[in-house]
Formats: structure tokens, C-alpha cells, sequence
């Protein structure tokens, strides 16, 4: 296995993400995943077991496992902490009376060291009933300001609706190096500049420029111009002579510059 | 030169998807307790391998499988699950061997591509799912246990593994009285499969591990624990070992923390029992499952959480964001077992096996990330002490034992770990980068080859991974030195992998940090594809990159240091090209710089070294003859041939030192001025004595050098002696004289040398030229020496065509032509082969030449038409043509490739250019000039369809046709077969007879026969001609002969050729082919009472075999053709004999029979 090898498996590696889904029964986690996968969400019976979903989520595969939240089987959650990326716990805010309850679950779990890495995403979920608790409120009541371990974000949704759940996805798959799970490997970097060495460069050899894609590791969203275009529109003569050079640098940095810093809590 | 680039394919998708379902769909549908016939199972099989095959074909690539794989895989499960259902529910029922063993291996198959781990999510785990699999694998004597189907239990393994992964109490599974049932069969069966060598091993680790982790399950780990010392104590099997250490390993990655710790003591005690037994440390696979326990107990006694405040992964889209995490402030104790684990894994980092080091290297960047700042230095410190351990003793990089290889790749491997999880603090790049420095170039020699590739690629491993890690800031001192050394491996690197890898680590520098000087433009220049061929990186990139002043000269030391003294000659030419080109972007400075540089390597006693150095300065001097200043040429030129007695005679021309050799004469032919011939003004008294040695040399590449030698000798105008020396006193008859494969100098030597100054020499080469490719028995020269004296004529034609007649009379030249021509009928053949094809290749190429010189240069020779009469340049076409058809593709290609040339010739500037109009212009032009079509000769089917169309061209069409014999009796299929059909229907095309030039049926029957009769005895005429009549008579294009008596008498005496001393032919495929002719005549009415008669001949010949063969045949022709009569007593008759029976009275009485029954009617 030599350099190349490493290169190549680890853009692979950076594009998937191993997720997992937990909560108190009835929270809608099945619901949520089946909502996201666009799959009918009217006849969902308690999971009794597990579930694994993949599909892509822009750049991204992600794996995610869904498990039943049954007091029975929580104690059996530990056996799917292995390699998590992220952990996205599903409430129910309109279970008023199981908050406590759904609180001691939580911090428990994040004193796990195999989720030691992981981001951790809040759904308050239910958002369309009439009464449900407010994500402020869910957040006071989980006492999520104390963890300090995690990268953690909160996102009222509605399964039913649909509301905020991409954009949750996004926030977990947006997640900044460095809280990922400890595998390196997984910890990509931003927007690099660098082609797929070999691969990409490849399809535009004729061109003879160097750059001429970028792995777009953490999809900016809010530029007007990809990073790619940025470059092509620098590099779209194929000669172009050491003057340029600054003026790449230059966009990068303006670019760097403009791009919004991923949310993270107050 | 060895340097080929082989690409796999890339796919942008999975392409054949929709083909692939396909295929696997109908390999679903099959009833899986149905034994499939023989017929279904070949077929069955020829589907499945399909699948796999495609399956293969993305080996690489096999993420491009993702989106398809869900719809996929479940189906096929589905059909694995509903057959062991119902193999469950009646035990009697057996599946058929044959068709679940290939369901299971398609699924083997799909987890070979992309890995278990992906395929086994789209595995069904409900809670029933559990007893399916269950039961299925315990089926007594059932399918399962049988020894093929290691694939179904295998998938059936590693399903179970998913299953047991439900968070359900596995005591739920058991009957009241019986608690523990199921997780104890799941135990036990398991159990049994950990000393399998096949993958069932594999696939039973996986689930035992699995059971172990579960919280009701896992309190079996310890009596696991306990059960493995004991069998490893026992002196277990290596594979046993194996297995238990795959499950420990893998319980130890992912249990529970608290549940891993409890057992330290137990995990510890089993990796010392492995260290202590030497039969099972000597098993790679058991070192590296060791070294993994290691790390990993070490890595569950750390604190999880990572130390997030140092680990800083560089982002562009956003800031860096630090955890506050107040755990990992406080220090904490680091036990005792961490220590003693980091002890081994250092070791093993220096382990003999790569994937040992690899284990090793992470181990210790893993354990390195969660221990406190400084003790993670320190470990960073022994691993960069491991580079020191061989370099003490050692004077330089070149002169470490081999034994360092292994060292120095585990020191760059964790270094690259380390680095990659950001630990390295800015104070340790110094000292790692100097290591790396080392690294980059690590290149040990060992006996004809030179170990090390793997340390450069780990050492560009760590570069790239510094670049992803390290601030801007920290690297910015290096930038300079590591952008020179990356640019050197890449450009300069023997391995395509290793200048890639070194491209790969320079385009992360440029693209994260933009400190390397002109990086970009750099990086342009080397990028992936520019680095992959040897030749394009050392000839085209690097004289680009050293436009840069900040590379120059260190590319230039680079070249002179390392590649001019590598191990491998191809290298060292190489690099000598590539130092001139390098050169020249500053001759003035550089050029004295290498030469200097240069004439220091002829004084190592190492002969790369001199080599090296020879070939370098011969490439300095070649760039100051084509761009030095005027005036300092002729001094640099005698300044670099002086440099030449540095060198020992005894050494340049010492036995098995040819390299040197050749490089000493090429330096002499470029270096040599006037001054240096003369022996009271020259530098080096010996030099004649090299290009002597180098003539008589046996190697043709230094026969060639020192040809180029003589040839530079004799354009110094004034050395008449020199001339006269060699030919009228000493060298020819010497080469004649000498030594076979000295021989072949001869023609090298005469082509070369410049007649302009002696033309009186020219006669005596001639002769020379002539008397030795003259045909004799036993040849009296050989096959490559004859070769290079037809090359020599055209090569002789073009130094002396601007003034032809002052050296050559019409006669001469005409000759020459001759002997070319000539050459096209040498089929010489040797225990080498078909060595002839060299000869007509060269002549192909020769003719070629000669009629471009002449044609090119017709405006200025007076007698144009006398010395390239219009007749011989047909006689020149056609003979190329005739190569063009025949048998070798290479050959068939470089006639090609000349009859091309010729085609696109203007005609002759003289009076009447219309004489040499090439014949058949406009069908030739349709046939091979039209581009869209154009493949090459060498391509039968493109070929022969159009080359039987050259038949029409009569100047060409006996040469042709006898080429087209010759091919279709060949045993090349490739040839026979596309050249029979194009045959068949190009005959079939024929008209029966014609007025005027104009082929028809008649007449190339005719011409067959008379070829077939110009020499009736040479069995290797005859029998090509016979083939091809057979050929047409088995394609049906001969029946109208019939018709006519002409054509009638034409077959007549086809019948008489092949009929007469039938008894006295010895040649087998002679009288097979004879014997085909008479029968394949048997359906042509006129002729069939002429034939029976001669039946006998065949049928009750001498051969059994003949006589089975005559009778097999007679057979098919009456069942094929009309015979406008009633066969059938006769094929009784042949089918009922026992042809080749030894009883002479059976065959005897049966070939009377058949005689008769003929002659009824």
C-alpha cells in the first residue's frame, strides 16, 4: 500500500459517514429517516431491532443506523457505538413528562468513550403538535450548555412535515474537523484546492493546468461561485505564466475569507 | 525502456449495471434444490462467471457499486434466506451443491469487491432471522457442512454476526428449560470454524466477537480468554492462532471500555504466550494480529476523548474550532502496560514483514493521539531515533545495511501517522526533516537489483501528510529544501510510483500551504501524468522545471550525485539526455559545472560510475556542438576527449564492461577533432584500440557505437588513411575473417562512413556489401550481420545520391537494387524461427528508402531513367506487396508501413514522369489511403478483404497471389481464416472468363496449377497451392468451372497433379491435401468417373490414418453435396469399416466395395 493507495482510499473514506439514531421510544426516529428517504411514513410500528439506511446526502454516503429506543433494548445501544461519526438523538418535545428520563439517556451515552469524536445533533422533533416544547425550552430542559465534550446542535423538525430535516443532516455532515470520530482518516480538511491527485486531472490533462477540481470535502453554501469555477476562471487559458500564482493565492484567501463559519453553539 | 505504463481502466460508473442485473436475475430465478443437467451447469456456470468477472473489473473501483448495491445484494439474499428456510423446514431436503454454492460465492463475490462491511448491511436481521441462520448452519450433515461450500459458510457466518447485533436478550431465543441455549450453539459452532484455514475463519471471528460484546453475552469473553491461553499454551496451530487472536483483536477494538479493562491481565498474557513461542512468532499474519493486541489493550487503558486543543486539522472553508475539553489539560498517569506495549510496537516497527510495520505504525500514532503532550514526544523521539540505528557505522545513505530497509520504512510509516493526526510540534520538523531528506533518496543496492522504493514512498507518505497537518508558519523554513527534493524524486525516481508519490506530497504542499517557489507552475509540470513515463519526466518536465533558477542547479547536482551513478544503466543514459537538456538552459555556466562534476566520476573505481560519467560528458559535448559559442567548441570538445584517459584501456574494453565500451566509443564519435587523430598531438594514445575493440565486439549496441566512431573518423576530411586503412589493409578482411557475431559490425560500419572523401573505397564496401548477403549453403554469414549489410546499401545510396555518379555507374546501382530485391526471398529459418523475416523486414524497409532517395533526388541525376528503371521500380512494388500478404504481422506491417510511403511519392522530376506511374494507383488508393478505415497490415480481417482486390492489378498479381498461397498455408489462424473467406468471395466475384487483363475464374485456376507445377517437388510449394484449391472447392467458388472445357481441363489436370505416385509421397499434409482434392472433385460431374479410380489410392493407403481420413471425408462430401445419385450403401460401407484397422483383407474388400457401388449407374 503506498502513498497513492492512502490518497485514493482516503477520499473514499471522506465522503461516507457512519451515523447513528437514538432515543426514547416513540421520539420518531424511524420516521424521521423514512420521511428523509422519502418513503411513506403512515403505518410505522415500533422498531424491534434495528434498522440500516444508506443513501447520499449531496457529497456524502451516509450510513445510518437506527435503533429501537425500548428501555429493553437500551442497554444493547452500546453495541452499535463502533466507528460513529455523528449521533443524532431524536426527541419527542411533546413528552412533556419522559424530558427527565430523556436527559439521563443522553449525558449517559456521552460519556462513552467509543462516541468520544462524535457531533451530536438534537432533533426536537414533533414541532407540528399543537403544545410541543420549543427547541429553547428542550435545550434548557436536556441541559445541553453542559456538554462540553461534544459539538452539539439543536434543530426543532417535524418528521411529519418534513421541517429542518435536510438541514439538520447538513449541520451533522458540516461538522468541522476534529470533533469527527477518531479514526484520521475520517478527519478531512475544507475546501482543498488539490484535484483528486491523478484521477481528475486525468479528464482535463489536455488543459495542462494543475487545478482543475476541488474536493469539495465541506460544501460551502452560501458562495455564489464554487471554489472550482473560481479557479477554472484563473486557469482557463492553458498557458498561464508565474503572475498568476499571487492571484490564485489571493482568491483563495478572499475566499476563505467569505465563507461562513459553520454554526456552532453560542 | 522497460519503463511501460500500465493503466487499469477507470470508470466514471458502474456501467454495466443494467447488464449485470440482468444476468444475475436469471441466476435467481433457478429452483435451488434442482440439480442442474451437465448442459444447464456449464451454462449456469459461463452466467456466473460473468458476474464475477464484472464484478472483478471494479475491483478498484468498487465504491462506483454504491448506489446499486442495495437493490443488488437483497435479492440475492433473499434467495439465500428462503433457501435455508425451507432447507429448515425439511431436513430431507438437500440443495443442489452445484447452484448454492455459486448463489453463495456470487455474494462471496460482492464482499471480495466491496468488503463486508458494506455488503453485510443489506442482510435481513429481524428477530426470526436469527433461527434461519441459526438452524441452517447446524443442519446436521446438511449442504453446509460440505467441504466445497466454504463460501456458504462463509456468508452464513458473517450474517449471523449482523443478527447477533439485535438488542434483544439472547435467552429470549431459548426454551424455559433450556436458558443459554442459543448463544451456546452460536459459541460452540463458531468454535469449531477458528482453525479453519478458509474464510470461514474469518467469518466465525466476526461473530464470536460480536457475541462477546453484547451485554448478556459478554460475560462468555473471559472463559473465551481463558480457553485461548490455554489452546495457545497447548501448542496450537498456526491457524488456530489466527482465528482466536481475529476475535480477541477484534473485541478489544470495539467492547466496552470497562469490560476491556477488566481483562488487561488476561489480553497481556496472551500476547507474551505468542512472544515466547517461536513456531507461531514465525507466521507474519499471527505477528501482525499481535502487534494489533498490543496497541489496541494500550489504546482502551488511554482516555477516549481526543485531545482536541493540539489536533488542529486545517480547514480552508472555516476557522479552526477548539473543543474546550477540560479533560484533556489534566495530565494524567500513563499505566505501566502503555510503556511496556509502546516497547513492542517499536520493535515491530522494525518487524521484516510490510504489513507488520503497518500494524505497528499506527499502533503507535494511535496510542501517541491520547497520550499527554509529552509523553507523545518522546514516543515521536524514539521513533526518529529508529533512523540512527543503522546510519552510525554507515558513511553515507548508500552504505547502510540492507537490514535498514525495514527500519527505516516502520520510522516512516509512524512518522507519516504521527504526522497525520497533527502531533508533531513545530521544534521536531528540523531533525524529521532531515531524516526525510535521507529518506527520499533511500535506495540500497542488492545484487542486480536495489531495494528501498517503499522507504521513498513512505518518506513522500509523511511529506503529504506534514502538508495537511502542519501550520504554514512551522513549514516555512523547509519550504525551500523539501520543494527541491520533491521535484528531484519526482522527476527523477526509477519507480513510476514513487516520482507520482513524490508529485502527489509536492501538489499538497502547493495546494495547502503555497510556500514551494513557483509551485503552481511547478506542479504543471509534474503533475500525475507528466511523471508517469520515465522518458517524458527526465527529457520533457525536468528541463521545464529547471527553467526555474530555484530548482536548476539542484536538479543538475541531483542528476549528477544520484541518477549518473544508479544502479541501473537505462538510468544513467537517461540522465545523461536529461543533463544536457538542463545544460542548455545555461550552457555557458553549466555546461564547465557538469563537466567538471563529470570527469570526477571516471575516477571511481565503481563502473556505473564511469559509465555515468562517459555518457555524461558525451551529452555535455553534444550540447556544445549544437549551441556552444564559436571558438570554445573545438577547446571543450578536446578538453572532454582528453578526459577519456582517465579511464584505463584494460577497463574501457574489459570483458563484460560493453556499456562502458559503447559510451567511450560514443563519446570518441562526438569528441573527436582533427588534432586528436594524429598520434604525436593526441590526449589519448589508446583511442583507436577502444573503436577496434568496439568493431569486433560481439553486443550490437556497442558494434553500432563504434560505428558511429568510424563514421565521425571518416568526415574529418582530411584522415584519408584512416579510409584507406580500413579498407584496403586491415578491417574488412578482419571483420570477414572474424568471429560469426563480430560479423555483424560489418554493415553498420560500411552504411555509416561518409564516402564523400574517398570514393574509392566505395567499390571495395560494395563487394563486401555483395559478397556477403549472396546466398550460400551453409550461409556463410549470419542472419544479423546479413541483415545489417542490406541495411548498409540504402544508408550508402543517401550519403552518395547528390553526387551519384561520381561514385556509383548505373550498373552498380541497378545491383544494389538487385540484391535488396533479392533479400525478399530469404526465408532463411533457424532453431530462432522464421530469422528470414528480419531480412525481408530490412529489405522491405531498404527498397523503401532506396526508391524515396532516388525519386526525391531525380532531378539531379542525369540518367535517371538508367539507374531506377521504370520495370524495377514495378518489380519493387510488387515484391513489397508480396511481403504485405503474407503470414507475420510484423512483417505484413512493415510493408505496410512502405508500400505507404511509396504510394505518397510525387513522381520523378525528369521528362516523362508518367513511366513510373505506380500501377493500379486508383484501386490502391481506394484500398489503403482512405483514413477512416485505415487499421494496419498487421490486422488480418482489415487486411486481406482488400488485399485479394490487388488480383485485378496484373502487374502485381502473380507476386501476390503466390503471397496469398503462402499465407493461406500457414497454420496461423489469424491469417487462414480472414484471408479464406476474403478468397472465397473474391473468386466467387470473378467473372468465369475475360477478354483482356481483366482476372477471372479461368486463369487463376490456371496460374495456381502452373505455380504448383514451376516446382513440383518442393513440398512447401505444392501443398500451400493444394490448400488453397481446397480452400475454394470447400467454399464452393470453383463449381462453375464445370461448365466449360477449359475449365474442365484446368481441374483434369489438378486431378493428374495430386493423383500421380500417390505411393511414393512421404509428406503427410502432401498426401492429406491430395487426398481432400480428389474427393472435394468427387461432386463435379464431368470429372467424378475420373476420380472413383483414383479412390483406392487414398483409401487403402498405406497410413491408417490416411485411410481414416479419406473415408471421414468421402462421408462428408456425400452428405454435403448433390451427387445426383444414391449414396447410401456407400456411406454404410464407410461408416461400417474399421478404416484403420491393421487387417489388410477388411479395408481391402471395403475400398473394393466403395469402387464398386461408385461405378453402378
Amino acid at each position: 500500500m503506498g502513498l497513492l493507495t492512502i490518497i485514493r482510499k482516503n477520499r473514499q473514506k471522506e465522503r461516507e459517514m457512519r451515523i447513528l439514531f437514538l432515543g426514547l421510544d416513540n421520539a420518531g426516529k424511524t420516521t424521521i429517516l423514512k420521511k428523509l428517504n422519502g418513503e411513506d411514513i403512515m403505518s410505522i410500528s415500533p422498531t424491534l431491532g434495528f434498522n440500516i439506511k444508506t443513501f447520499a446526502h449531496g457529497n456524502y454516503i451516509l450510513n445510518i443506523w437506527d435503533v429501537g429506543g425500548q428501555r429493553t433494548l437500551r442497554p444493547y445501544w452500546r453495541n452499535y457505538f463502533e466507528q460513529t461519526d455523528a449521533l443524532v438523538w431524536v426527541v419527542d418535545s411533546s413528552d412533556r413528562m419522559r424530558m427527565g428520563d430523556c436527559k439521563q439517556e443522553l449525558h449517559s451515552l456521552l460519556t462513552e468513550d467509543r462516541l468520544a469524536g462524535a457531533s451530536l445533533l438534537v432533533f426536537a422533533n414533533k414541532q407540528d403538535l399543537q403544545g410541543s416544547m420549543t427547541d429553547a425550552e428542550i435545550q434548557q430542559v436536556l441541559d445541553l450548555p453542559a456538554i462540553t465534550t461534544h459539538h452539539w446542535k439543536i434543530w426543532p423538525c417535524s418528521a411529519v412535515t418534513g421541517k429542518n430535516l435536510v438541514e439538520g443532516l447538513d449541520w451533522v455532515v458540516a461538522t468541522p474537523p476534529g470533533s469527527r470520530a477518531e479514526d484520521p482518516q475520517r478527519r478531512g480538511t475544507g475546501i482543498s484546492v488539490i484535484p483528486e491527485y491523478g484521477k481528475l486531472t486525468q479528464m482535463h490533462h489536455h488543459h495542462r493546468s494543475p487545478i482543475t477540481s476541488c474536493n469539495t470535502k465541506r460544501r460551502p453554501r452560501t458562495i455564489t461561485m464554487s471554489p472550482l469555477n473560481c479557479l477554472r476562471t484563473l486557469f482557463a487559458p492553458c498557458e498561464y505564466d508565474a503572475s498568476d500564482t499571487p492571484a490564485l493565492f489571493l482568491a483563495l484567501k478572499t475566499f476563505r475569507l467569505t465563507t461562513p463559519t459553520p454554526l456552532i453553539p453560542a | 525502456m522497460d519503463d511501460e505504463v500500465f493503466e487499469r481502466k477507470l470508470f466514471a460508473t458502474f456501467e454495466r449495471h443494467g447488464e449485470f442485473t440482468d444476468i444475475q436475475q436469471s441466476c435467481l430465478e433457478l429452483d435451488l434444490f434442482e440439480n442442474p443437467s451437465e448442459d444447464e451447469d456449464l451454462r449456469e456456470n459461463q452466467t456466473f462467471s460473468k458476474l464475477s468477472n464484472i464484478l472483478d473489473e471494479y475491483q478498484e473501483q468498487s465504491y462506483l457499486l454504491d448506489p446499486f448495491l442495495e437493490n443488488l445484494v437483497a435479492p440475492v439474499v433473499d434467495c439465500l434466506r428462503s433457501h435455508a428456510k425451507a432447507s429448515i423446514a425439511d431436513h430431507r431436503r438437500r440443495g443442489s451443491s452445484l447452484r448454492v454454492g455459486r448463489l453463495a460465492t456470487l455474494l462471496y463475490s460482492y464482499v471480495k469487491c466491496r468488503g463486508y462491511k458494506t455488503i453485510i448491511r443489506f442482510f435481513p436481521h429481524e428477530i426470526a432471522d436469527l433461527s434461519i441462520a441459526l438452524e441452517f448452519l447446524l443442519i446436521p450433515d446438511g449442504l453446509i457442512q460440505d467441504a466445497t461450500q466454504w463460501a456458504l459458510r462463509y456468508v452464513v457466518l458473517i450474517w449471523l454476526s449482523l443478527i447477533c447485533m439485535i438488542p434483544f436478550d439472547l435467552a429470549q431465543f431459548d426454551e424455559a428449560e433450556r436458558i443459554g441455549h442459543t448463544a451456546n450453539a452460536i459459541e460452540s459452532s463458531a468454535k469449531t470454524f477458528l482453525g479453519k484455514a478458509g474464510l470461514e475463519r474469518e467469518g466465525a471471528a466476526l461473530l464470536l466477537s460480536r457475541l462477546y460484546v453484547r451485554q448478556d453475552t459478554g460475560t462468555r469473553f473471559y472463559p473465551f480468554l481463558v480457553w485461548t491461553k490455554e489452546r495457545l499454551e497447548a501448542k496450537a496451530d498456526v491457524i488456530t492462532t489466527i482465528g482466536l487472536l481475529q476475535v480477541v483483536c477484534e473485541v478489544v477494538k470495539s467492547g466496552p471500555a470497562d469490560q476491556i479493562r477488566l481483562r488487561v491481565s488476561e489480553l497481556s498474557a496472551i500476547a507474551h504466550v505468542i512472544e515466547e513461542t517461536k513456531t507461531l512468532l514465525s507466521n507474519t499474519a499471527v505477528r501482525k494480529y499481535k502487534t494489533k493486541l498490543v496497541s489496541r489493550i494500550a489504546l482502551r487503558l488511554l482516555p477516549a476523548v481526543p485531545n482536541n486543543g493540539r489536533r488542529k486539522g486545517r480547514t480552508l472553508a472555516g476557522d479552526e474550532i477548539y473543543l474546550d475539553n477540560p479533560a484533556s489539560e489534566a495530565d494524567f498517569e500513563v499505566p505501566e502496560q502503555v510503556e511496556h506495549a509502546l516497547e513492542q510496537l517499536f520493535s515491530a516497527l522494525q518487524d521484516k514483514d510490510t504489513v507488520v510495520r503497518w500494524s505497528a505504525a499506527k499502533g503507535v500514532a494511535r496510542v501517541s493521539e491520547r497520550l499527554p503532550v509529552d509523553f507523545a514526544d518522546q514516543v515521536l523521539e524514539t521513533v526518529m531515533g529508529l533512523f540512527a540505528i543503522h546510519s552510525i557505522a554507515a558513511a553515507s545513505l548508500y552504505d547502510l545495511p540492507a537490514i535498514a530497509e525495514s527500519t527505516w520504512h516502520g520510522a516512516c510509516l509512524a512518522c507519516a501517522e504521527i504526522a497525520r493526526r497533527g502531533l508533531i510540534a513545530s521544534e521536531r520538523l528540523p531533525e524529521l526533516i532531515e531524516w526525510l531528506s535521507k529518506a527520499l533518496y533511500f535506495d540500497l543496492r542488492k545484487g542486480a537489483h536495489s531495494i528501498g522504493s517503499n522507504v521513498r514512498d513512505a518518506a513522500a507518505y509523511v511529506l503529504w501528510a506534514l502538508a495537511r497537518t502542519q501550520d504554514t508558519s512551522s513549514l516555512k523554513p523547509h519550504a525551500e529544501n523539501l520543494a527541491q527534493r520533491l521535484t528531484a524524486v519526482a522527476l527523477y525516481d526509477r519507480e513510476i510510483h514513487i516520482r507520482r508519490a513524490a508529485s502527489a506530497a509536492f501538489q499538497e504542499h502547493v495546494g495547502r500551504n503555497g510556500l514551494f517557489p513557483h509551485g503552481i507552475d511547478v506542479l504543471g509540470k509534474t503533475d500525475f501524468y507528466a511523471v508517469s513515463i520515465r522518458r517524458n519526466a527526465f527529457l520533457t518536465a525536468a528541463p521545464q522545471v529547471a527553467v526555474h533558477l530555484e530548482y536548476r542547479s539542484f536538479l543538475l547536482n541531483h542528476v549528477l550525485d544520484v541518477v549518473l551513478r544508479h544502479w541501473d544503466p537505462t538510468m544513467r543514459e537517461l540522465g545523461s539526455q536529461s543533463l544536457r537538456l538542463i545544460c542548455l538552459t545555461d550552457l555557458a555556466i553549466l555546461g564547465p559545472q557538469a563537466s567538471a562534476k563529470s570527469v570526477h566520476l571516471l575516477d571511481s573505481i565503481d563502473l556505473a560510475d564511469l559509465h555515468g560519467g562517459l555518457l555524461a560528458l558525451s551529452e555535455i559535448a553534444l550540447a556544445y556542438r549544437e549551441f556552444g559559442a564559436d571558438g570554445t567548441t573545438a577547446v571543450r570538445m578536446r578538453e572532454t576527449f582528453e578526459a577519456l584517459s582517465r579511464i584505463p584501456l584494460e577497463v574501457v574494453i574489459g570483458s563484460r564492461n560493453a556499456v562502458i565500451t559503447a559510451a567511450a566509443c560514443r563519446l570518441i564519435s562526438i569528441t573527436l577533432t582533427f588534432p586528436e587523430m594524429q598520434p604525436d598531438t593526441t590526449s589519448v594514445s589508446h583511442w583507436r584500440k577502444i573503436v577496434d575493440h568496439g568493431l569486433k565486439h560481439r553486443v550490437p549496441f556497442v558494434q553500432e557505437a563504434a560505428a558511429e566512431a568510424m563514421a565521425s573518423m571518416s568526415k574529418l576530411v582530411d584522415y584519408l588513411s584512416v579510409l584507406i586503412d580500413a579498407f584496403e589493409n586491415t578491417l574488412i578482411r578482419e571483420l570477414k575473417a572474424s568471429f560469426l557475431a563480430t560479423q555483424q559490425s560489418l554493415g553498420t560500419v560500411l552504411g555509416g562512413i561518409d564516402y564523400s572523401a574517398y570514393p574509392n573505397a566505395l567499390p571495395e564496401a560494395l563487394d563486401c556489401l555483395s559478397s556477403f548477403v549472396k546466398p550460400t549453403t551453409p550461409p556463410r554469414s549470419t542472419v544479423e550481420a546479413r541483415r545489417n549489410c542490406y541495411s548498409a546499401i540504402p544508408k550508402i545510396l543517401l550519403t552518395t545520391v547528390k553526387d551519384l555518379p561520381r561514385y556509383m555507374s548505373v550498373e552498380v546501382v541497378n545491383s544494389l537494387c538487385d540484391i535488396l530485391l533479392g533479400g525478399l526471398d530469404d526465408y532463411s529459418t533457424d532453431e530462432r524461427g522464421d530469422v528470414g523475416s528480419w531480412i525481408r523486414a530490412a529489405c522491405v524497409q531498404g527498397l523503401t528508402s532506396f526508391t524515396e532517395t532516388l525519386i526525391h533526388n531525380s532531378g539531379s541525376i542525369a540518367d535517371f531513367a538508367g539507374y531506377f528503371p521504370p520495370a524495377k521500380f514495378r518489380r519493387i512494388l510488387a515484391g513489397i506487396l508480396k511481403q504485405g500478404v503474407e503470414r507475420l504481422d510484423n512483417v505484413r506491417q512493415e510493408a505496410g508501413v512502405g508500400f505507404m510511403r511509396l504510394l505518397a511519392l510525387p513522381p520523378p522530376a525528369v521528362a516523362d514522369p508518367s513511366l513510373w506511374q505506380i500501377p493500379g494507383l486508383s484501386l490502391l488508393q481506394e484500398l489503403f489511403q482512405n483514413d477512416t478505415e485505415y487499421v494496419g497490415w498487421n490486422d488480418g480481417h482489415w487486411l486481406f478483404p482488400r488485399a485479394v482486390r490487388l488480383l485485378d492489378i496484373v502487374e502485381y498479381r502473380k507476386p501476390v497471389l503466390t503471397g496469398l498461397v503462402l499465407s493461406l498455408g500457414s497454420k496461423t489462424d489469424s491469417t487462414h481464416r480472414p484471408l479464406s473467406t476474403s478468397l472465397i468471395s473474391y473468386v466467387k466475384s470473378l467473372p468465369l472468363t475475360s477478354e483482356g487483363v481483366e482476372y477471372n475464374v479461368s486463369t487463376l485456376v490456371e496460374d495456381l496449377i502452373a505455380h504448383a507445377k514451376s516446382q513440383i517437388t518442393s513440398n512447401s510449394v505444392v501443398v500451400p497451392v493444394l490448400q488453397t484449391f481446397n480452400v475454394l472447392l470447400e467454399g464452393d467458388a470453383l463449381m462453375r468451372l464445370a461448365a466449360n472445357s477449359r475449365g474442365i481441363a484446368s481441374l483434369e489436370q489438378l486431378l493428374t497433379l495430386v493423383t500421380r505416385n500417390v505411393a511414393r509421397l512421404k509428406s503427410i499434409p502432401r498426401i492429406q491435401e491430395s487426398m481432400k482434392i480428389v474427393v472435394n472433385l468427387l461432386p463435379f460431374g464431368p470429372l467424378f468417373d475420373k476420380c472413383v479410380p483414383c479412390l483406392p489410392d487414398f483409401l487403402g493407403h498405406q497410413f491408417p490414418s490416411i485411410r481414416r481420413e479419406t473415408a471421414e471425408h468421402i462421408y462428408l462430401v456425400l452428405q454435403g453435396a448433390d451427387m445426383g445419385r444414391d449414396t447410401d450403401d456407400v456411406e454404410e460401407v464407410l461408416l461400417e469399416t474399421e478404416w484403420s484397422s491393421s487387417d489388410g483383407e477388411v479395408t481391402k474388400a471395403a475400398v473394393e466395395r466403395v469402387v464398386a457401388l461408385f461405378s453402378v449407374d
